[in-house]
């Protein structure tokens, strides 16, 4: 919406109101002046002609008195009306055609860091846009963009309304997006298309997180656009941040007995990658500290010199007393000048157990390898159960997280829908070819299965065993043995794959030395539906020995745990990006009372506070619990160079800085005239009072006759 | 008789005395026992016989006449013998139009004063152009003056013939009791209504305001002096008309015509009073440049001094006359 102040003459004013009443107060004399002239008292007159002859003498000078008298008055409330509107002198009125001003400003997460001066810097960018805006002339329709959200509030006239709105900007836990506001004002700006000038304001701390996504390309600008930007900032004050947290598994498995003894000691570790931004940083270490419930753990970490970021595992503090999800608050020690990335909420889901079924015909002598790694301490949270894959049915794969083809090639082909249907459900498949040469399966498997490779049915032999190599995917699935698994598969030997043609988004967790890939995944589908992990080999001693190797065993525990972690939609949120939900309301658990996003029918939702939530679905109990944290990356504060600024846009000039660069002859001084039109009022009083005097100094007098 | 009036007749005298007075005759009384009050008090009375010369004392002779001095002296009687005054004719002309009707000093409500007075509720220069016609009146009879009056606007309204009898007053005092008219003022009409009955040589007192056309007035004053008459012109203007110290924005009506003008007051006073300057002069010069007396009464004021002015004149004139 254009708001626009009224333009008087090449006059502006801020609050217009006042000046209608000023208006409105010349009717006050007119009336007083009208009433004295309907008060007048009738006198009968003797001398008549003495009194003809004398208003015949005086007629025009008291005329002219009295105008000027009741011009006098009438100026006086008009004035000081005007002086109220706050009047500003409109310089386009005479240089031609106002500028279309757009000011960017950051109110980002890095818009909370203190600086030196203890001051934020949104606090210092709206003292930039302050001062800039008592450069601008009035009558420039000013827009305000901010830079989290990247919404635009005006245009408008009014300064004092501008500066409301700079006033009002509070900073948001939202990563500023740079980059997008220019082009948001890009697009403002060519939708004007009048031929207008154009300028375009930045006012921000120049931090390293406020530049989103720097491998885009630069906004073009062409030289109708005139670039400026408040001073950069080249200092970093201190500041530890965690960049990321991301548990090496997103769910905790139940003990049967409730005890809380812990089924596998991967489940309760996390990543934390902490990075530091500023100087030297003068502390040598940092504590982390992690609580979860009732309990928690601490460690500290050393910063050698020169280091800027470190990744390493946390314990998390897992509390097993109850079925209900975990969450963890990492807490990062000791707080410095941005003191909103110290803390990241974690959260793990409660899984009662795992429900797998294999198919498999097992030939006569064989060894099923699958289920010895999948259940070696005979587990009552895994629940293993295998059938023959000709006698699957619709009821087999009922409350079934995993299913793992192991004879594929036995699958009947109307079978095949049971599977999908597993898949869109949200449960996964893991399939290895069958030990035998008959490749006819892959055919239907190809056509009826909705992922990113081809079966082949070539088998490559290899004339001398070939070994397993890590690929870069590996980490997404096998983060918690990654540390040992370069060790596990150095042992591995592959003596025959079948070859997979990977396509587009093919997640290749390991692969042979030669090259094949020899583990590969779907990547998580957005619709909900699990993933496919393939092998290129079947668990078969005359194909491979990994059987037999150690790897065995925690490859499958964590290929079955990634699995089912992948499994449903994600409970970890970040700040600003858009979640699927279903209809419920989010409580913070800091304060349940207190709804912080309250939605009966949502589409998504986007978290503005990191924080721990529940979801109440329809007023019902818990339904589990979220986490939403700042994006990664977005808290650093490290400030960018002017290369990188300049980065930003393509134009012909580049940004001009104020208070520097700027010429002075470009700064068009808009100063109020308020304090002219109360100077003019003054005199006018004055002015007033003596004519009135003066005037009618013959009351004052007395001649005699 | 230069002073007739003293403390005692000032305050017989003045307006606000007389103004409370009503009916006229009450007021009439009020002025001659101010004005015989004046006499009493002045160490000039008895100069309305003038001693003349002395002669010898005859049978008969009324004894309160011998000058024992004399007598002392010489030892011889001798009679005083006075210059008797009974040829002088006064004519009191009372100007009656409607600007006589003008008064700004309120009269206190239920003591009544003349019809006008009672219609503005103000003592009114003819209320004050009467009280001074009235003691001049008496004040001549008692000098074995032959008065005569008339009221007069665009012409003669009331007259009452010339005689010196004690008993005339009341007549004249019936007459001044009238009201003024709405008619204008026209001296040269009245001037010649009233030379065509008096041909003898005569003391005319002219009580007006004279607020009219000074070409009218130099031509009735010229036929006056062509008549070898004497004039004495006693100009009534009231308080207001004379200060113009209005403060509030009025609609001036004139009083003997339908002008109108709607002014402010304060904003024309100083040009107001330079006119009414203007017109006083002009008024005083051909007054005196025809050897005629002048005196301006403000309304307010009391009415003795107009009878001293009558009283002088009075005196001169009948020197230059009976001394030739």
């Amino acid at each position: 919406m254009v708001v626009e102040s009224p333009h008087i003459i090449g006059l502006v004013f801020i609050t217009p109101w006042m000046a209608l009443l000023g208006i409105a107060g010349i009717l006050i004399p007119l009336a007083i002046h009208l009433l004295f002239r309907r008060r007048r008292t009738t006198m009968e007159w003797a001398a008549m002609h003495l009194v003809q002859q004398a208003w015949a003498s005086r007629k025009s000078r008291v005329r002219i008195e009295q105008m000027l008298l009741l011009i006098s008055r009438c100026l006086i409330p008009l004035l000081l009306g005007l002086a109220l509107a706050q009047p500003l002198f409109d310089s386009n009125w005479f240089s031609g055609g106002p500028v279309n001003r757009y000011i960017i400003i950051e109110d980002g997460i890095t818009s909370m860091t203190r600086t030196d001066s203890g001051r934020t810097d949104l606090e210092n960018a709206k003292d930039s846009v302050l001062r800039y805006l008592e450069t601008v002339p009035a009558g420039d329709p000013i827009t305000v963009i901010t830079m989290s959200d990247n919404t635009t509030t005006g245009p408008t006239t009014n300064p004092e309304t501008i500066r409301r709105i700079i006033s009002g900007i509070e900073s948001s836990h939202l990563p500023s997006d740079l980059r997008t506001s220019v082009s948001v004002a890009s697009d403002l700006i060519e939708a004007l298309d009048d031929g207008s000038r154009s300028e375009i304001m930045l006012a921000t701390g120049y931090r390293r997180g406020s530049l989103s996504d720097g491998r885009r390309d630069p906004v073009v600008l062409d030289g109708s656009v005139d670039l400026v930007r408040n001073t950069r900032q080249t200092s970093a004050p201190d500041n530890l941040r965690i960049v990321d947290v991301v548990p090496n598994r997103s769910f905790v498995l139940a003990d049967a007995d409730g005890s809380e003894r812990l089924r596998n000691a991967h489940s309760s570790t996390a990543t934390i990658t902490i990075a530091r931004d500023g100087p030297e940083y003068p502390q040598t270490s940092t504590s982390i500290l992690v609580r979860g419930g009732t309990r928690e753990s601490n460690r500290n970490i050393e910063w050698s010199e020169g280091r800027r970021t470190i990744v390493t595992t946390i314990d998390l503090p897992v509390d097993r007393t109850s079925d209900a999800d975990e969450a963890f608050g990492v807490e990062i020690l000791p707080t410095d000048s941005l003191p909103e990335d110290n803390l990241w909420y974690l959260n793990m889901g409660s899984v009662d157990g795992i429900d797998m079924l294999i198919l498999d015909r097992p030939a006569p002598g064989s060894t099923s390898w699958i289920p010895y790694a999948l259940d070696p301490m005979s587990s009552d949270t895994m629940s293993l159960r295998t059938i023959d894959p000709v006698s699957l049915i619709e009821s087999d794969i009922r409350g079934t997280d995993i299913i793992i083809v192991v004879r594929p090639d036995l699958v009947p082909s109307d079978s095949m829908r049971h599977l999908i249907t597993h898949l869109e459900s949200g449960g996964s498949i893991i399939i290895a070819p069958p030990a035998s040469m008959n490749h006819g399966w892959v055919d239907s498997w190809n056509s009826e299965l909705d992922v990113p490779w081809e079966w082949d049915q070539q088998v490559r032999i290899h004339d001398r065993p070939t070994g397993l190599s890590i690929t870069d995917d590996m980490v997404d699935h096998l983060r918690s043995i990654g540390t040992e698994l370069e060790t596990l598969l150095t042992p591995v030997a592959v003596e025959r794959i079948q070859i997979i043609t990977p396509r587009d988004g093919c997640e290749t967790i390991l692969g042979t030395t030669n090259g094949d890939p020899f583990l590969i995944a779907s990547p998580p589908s957005r619709s909900g539906s699990g993933s496919v992990i393939a092998f290129a080999s079947p668990m078969n001693t005359d194909w491979t020995d990994l059987p037999t190797r150690p790897l065995m065993v925690p490859l499958f525990q964590e290929l079955i745990r990634d699995a089912v972690s992948r499994n449903g939609t994600t409970s970890q949120h970040t700040i600003g990006v858009p979640v699927e939900s279903t209809p419920g309301r989010f409580e913070s658990m800091r304060s349940t009372r207190l709804p912080i996003i309250d939605f009966l029918n949502p589409e998504t939702v986007v978290f503005d506070t990191p924080g721990h939530w529940i979801l109440r679905e329809d007023g019902s109990n818990p339904d589990r619990i979220h986490s939403s944290n700042i994006a990664p990356g977005s808290s650093s504060t490290s400030p960018i160079d002017d290369i990188e600024i300049r980065a930003l846009v393509d134009h012909p000039v580049g940004w001009i800085e104020l208070d520097s660069d700027r010429p002075d002859s470009t700064v068009v001084n808009s100063a109020s005239v308020t304090r002219y039109i109360i100077l003019i009022l003054l005199v006018l009083a004055v002015g007033e009072t003596v004519l009135s005097r003066l005037f009618t100094h013959s009351r004052y007098r007395n001649p005699g006759a | 008789m230069t002073d007739p009036t003293g403390i005692r007749a000032e305050s017989y005298l003045s307006p606000e005395t007389l103004s409370q007075l009503a009916p006229f005759d009450l007021r009439a009384r009020m002025i001659v026992e101010g004005v015989r009050s004046g006499f009493h008090a002045s160490p000039q009375q008895g100069l309305s016989v003038q001693f003349k010369q002395h002669r010898p004392y005859t049978a008969g002779d009324d004894v309160k006449h011998l000058d024992w001095k004399v007598y002392a002296r010489t030892d011889r009687l001798s009679v005083k013998q006075y210059e008797q005054e009974t040829n002088l004719d006064i004519v009191v002309l009372v100007d009656c139009s409607a600007s006589m009707r003008f008064g700004s000093m309120g009269v206190k409500a239920g003591w009544g004063g003349t019809r006008a007075s009672g219609s503005t509720s103000s003592w009114t220069k003819f209320d004050h152009a009467t009280a001074t016609a009235t003691a001049i009146a008496w004040m001549c009879l008692q000098q074995s003056d032959r008065v005569g009056l008339s009221l007069f606007s665009n012409g003669i309204k009331q007259t009452i013939g010339r005689t010196s009898s004690i008993g005339h007053w009341r007549r004249i005092v019936s007459v001044l009791s009238s009201e003024p008219v709405d008619d204008t003022t026209d001296f040269e009409r009245t001037t010649e209504q009233v030379l065509s009955k008096i041909t003898n040589r005569s003391l005319f007192v002219v009580i007006s305001d004279f607020l009219q056309d000074p070409a009218s007035i130099r031509s009735s004053m010229a036929r006056f002096r062509h008549n070898k008459h004497d004039v004495i012109c006693l100009q009534v203007l009231d308080h207001q008309e004379i200060e113009f110290d209005l403060q509030d924005p009025s609609l001036f009506l004139d009083m003997e015509s339908d002008d109108r003008l709607r002014v402010d007051p304060p904003a024309i006073r100083d040009a107001y009073i330079e006119a009414l300057a203007s017109h006083q002069e002009e008024i005083r010069s051909l007054l005196t440049g025809f050897g005629f007396d002048h005196h301006l009464l403000d309304s307010r004021e009391p009415v003795g001094p107009a009878l001293a002015r009558v009283a002088a004149r009075r005196s001169s004139w009948l020197k230059s006359h009976h001394g030739r």
